[in-house]
């Protein structure tokens, strides 16, 4: 009878030995992958012209051969999930792909209003500088970070103590184009005694000057601590802007879709990213769009997770609350920002999906 | 009967658990992206910038240390990535000679090309097989934030970087980030550098720190570092990140010369860029943190009552971005594994993994 099932045994034993092989590192099949540099193909790699460098690559390479019908059946992910102990960043990992992998990964679910993207994009930029002692400094910032040619920009400006308290200063102030060039000189002044500088300057003059599009830069100077910051602002040239048409949907899959008009007056590409909120203004998600256009009027689609709205358990109706254009050139020229406020039909969450994103 | 089907059912017991701890036991691959003035992209068998770049030093205290012995251990592996950052050049982290080439070298490495370079620590290529992290510093994490960024279709610049005539090139971002389990920055610039503000516009003290990480001269790479959010990358990406990036910041002076180096900087800071920007905070890059990733009132320069504004994982300026660590550490060894115990300071939703190690130490540990 134990004779009946000893092959049994041995099959486990040469298992067990083929195991034991693979794990070894032993090379069975040598590859030298000594390669070229990579300039402009995905498939090739620098020269070397170490020994050790070969030696290292074949006996890996080997090792992950023998091994390629187990390991490479399971993604890193997988073998993560797997491992008993895991230390809090491989839990973090773990969490965040899961959370990740909800929704399509064009969408993002917004906590909070202040965490909404759209909102961070067009968030002032107000920065303090310090002298290195630490006893003073000046706080500058610009009422925008994006304008449009005919807009004006405005720069503010305070002196401050070591305890943050406003004193008097005197401002100084350029305007320096991309390329690094002086446009314009002029001084901020505190118009109500409030130790709150400021100057107003038209992007178009009127004069025949125009500014191209790009990053501008106003270097503030404050006059007695010798203090200098700059704030900087894009001048845009979007070429794409809301119609003020709407409509929306369920989709097949079960997501919201809101569909906006837009017209384009030059073909390129543009980038759209909106944020959807509850008509109660809680944020629920923001979703991106991004395609080639030509001139003229196009329809696009912002599409929500319905699970993502399930998740933020908020009924409908929904309010498209925020939507960022932009003409995708280096740098974003991006329109200000646009409030529509447009509202949905009052959806209730049972009609989303309620599945997870599947790719 | 009984006892050999017991034999049998131990023996297949022990071969599935061992191929299911095989399985379990990929090798860590660390994909190594370096910052800012390494001309990284054409190496040589006796001329290796971007892997020197991780153990070298600009300060004699750091002689002879090696980010790589803090990092590996066991059937550990790496990769470097070699790009050119160098002023001369002056490319912007979203030129095709900079994030194209990262890309590139990603995939290939991910495909098990190896990474071309000597490695001094046999047997420590990585394979196709491998569990992918990224380690970027400084500069590299701008790359990070930009190619991550731009790595989900339906971002702004999707598979796109720019080549010298501003034309977009069609680059892998995409492929890049497959696989990759997250990206760790140290020392980020993810929110610029204020020595590229001092050096653009026109303040510069020409102070030795920025001579040796930055330059003199506001060139185009210097430029896009600068702390301005018209500049940062967080202001050129999608909705997401392709993979989740986890940032340590440090916080001490480089040696002998935390007057000359910190002083111009507002928080706390690790002798060249300040906690805000390393942290990937929301808001201003300039935000004046402490050690906690907090900001204070602060009376005479000391802090007092509650925190105004905590850098947590809820506030950050791009997506996908998580505390990891706040390390007593400077941005020279940030990179070459300096200092093996630093001191650290908890920080909110930050990791206990590796606490009391370098940022090196603290990756193997928590990897």
């Amino acid at each position: 009878m134990k004779r009946k099932y000893s092959w049994l045994m041995l099959l486990s034993l040469v298992a067990i030995f083929i195991y034991g092989y693979t794990q070894s590192g032993y090379s069975v099949i040598a590859t030298n992958q000594l390669t070229n540099p990579v300039k402009n193909s995905v498939i090739e790699t620098k020269k070397t012209g170490s020994a050790q460098f070969i030696k290292a690559t074949v006996k890996k390479s080997n090792a992950h051969i023998n091994n390629e019908l187990a390991t490479n059946q399971q993604t890193s992910l997988e073998r993560l999930r797997q491992q008993i102990n895991k230390t809090d960043l491989q839990r973090s990992v773990l969490t965040e792909h899961n959370n990740f992998q909800r929704y399509p990964p064009q969408n993002r679910p917004i906590e909070s209003a202040q965490q909404d993207p759209v909102t961070q994009r067009y968030e002032v930029d107000e920065r303090t500088t310090m002298n290195d002692e630490k006893t003073m400094g000046i706080t500058i910032w610009s009422n925008e970070k994006y304008y449009l040619a005919d807009d004006a920009v405005k720069v503010f400006a305070y002196l401050q103590d070591a305890q943050g308290q406003k004193i008097a200063g005197q401002f100084s102030a350029r305007l320096v184009s991309t390329q690094g060039n002086t446009l314009a000189k002029f001084s901020l002044n505190d118009t109500d005694n409030s130790q709150l500088y400021q100057s107003v300057f038209e992007l178009n003059s009127g004069n025949g000057q125009s500014y191209t599009p790009g990053i501008y830069k106003v270097i503030i100077e404050e006059g007695s601590s010798k203090i200098r910051d700059s704030v900087t602002f894009t001048l845009s040239q979007p070429d794409i802007q809301l119609t003020g048409e709407y409509r929306d949907k369920i989709s097949a899959k079960g997501d919201l879709q809101i569909e906006a008009q837009v017209e384009v007056s030059l073909d390129n590409k543009f980038y759209v990213q909106a944020s959807l909120y509850s008509n109660t203004r809680i944020p629920v998600g923001v979703t991106q769009f991004s395609q080639q256009m030509k001139a003229g009027k196009h329809w696009i689609t912002l599409n929500f997770s319905g699970l993502m709205i399930q998740d933020a358990n908020e009924s409908g109706p929904y309010v498209l609350q925020q939507v960022s254009l932009a003409k995708v050139t280096m740098p974003m020229q991006r329109a200000p920002l646009v409030k529509p406020g447009y509202q949905t039909d009052s959806y209730g969450l049972d009609e989303f999906s309620s599945q997870a994103y599947q790719p | 009967m009984k006892t050999i089907t017991r034999t049998l059912l131990f023996s297949a017991s022990i071969v599935s658990g061992m191929l299911a701890s095989g399985l379990a036991n990929a090798s860590n691959c660390y994909i190594m992206v370096h910052g800012h003035g390494v001309d990284g992209d054409n190496p040589t068998s006796s001329n290796q910038p971007a892997l020197d770049s991780w153990q070298e030093s600009h300060f004699s205290e750091y002689n002879g240390d090696s980010f790589f012995d803090s990092l590996l251990e066991n059937d550990d592996n790496y990769a470097v990535i070699g790009y050119d950052s160098t002023d001369g050049s002056g490319y912007p982290y979203w030129r095709d000679e900079t994030a194209g080439e990262i890309a590139r070298q990603m995939v290939s490495v991910k495909q098990g090309n190896g990474d071309g370079y000597s490695h001094p620590q046999a047997d420590t290529q990585c394979a196709a097989s491998d569990d992918f992290w990224v380690v970027s510093h400084s500069q590299g994490a701008q790359q990070m934030v930009y190619m991550a960024g731009n790595a989900i279709s339906g971002s702004p610049y999707f598979n796109t970087a720019f080549n010298a005539s501003g034309s977009g090139v069609s680059v892998p971002f995409e492929s890049a980030f497959d696989n990759v389990l997250g990206i760790f920055t140290l020392g980020g610039a993810i929110g610029g550098t204020e020595g590229s503000d001092r050096v653009c516009n026109g303040n510069w003290l020409d102070a030795l720190i920025n001579l040796a990480f930055v330059g003199k001269d506001c060139n185009d790479s210097v430029k896009w570092l600068q702390t301005n959010d018209s500049y940062l990358a967080r202001n050129l990406i999608g909705t997401n990140l392709a993979a989740p990036m986890y940032v340590m910041g440090g916080y001490r002076g480089f040696p002998g010369l935390e007057g000359a180096s910190s002083g111009f900087l507002t928080g706390e800071d690790d002798g060249y860029i300040n906690l805000a920007s390393q942290g990937g905070c929301s808001g201003s890059p300039k935000r004046n943190l402490w050690s906690d990733f907090k900001k204070y009132k602060t009376f005479l320069g000391v802090a007092y009552g509650s925190p105004t504004y905590k850098c947590n994982n809820s506030n950050k300026g791009t997506p996908r971005t998580y505390n990891m660590a706040s390390v007593y550490t400077d941005h020279d060894a940030e990179r070459n594994g300096g200092r093996s115990s630093p001191d650290y300071t908890s920080i909110p939703d930050g990791m206990t993994c590796g606490d009391g190690k370098n940022m090196a130490a603290r990756i193997k540990k928590c990897t």
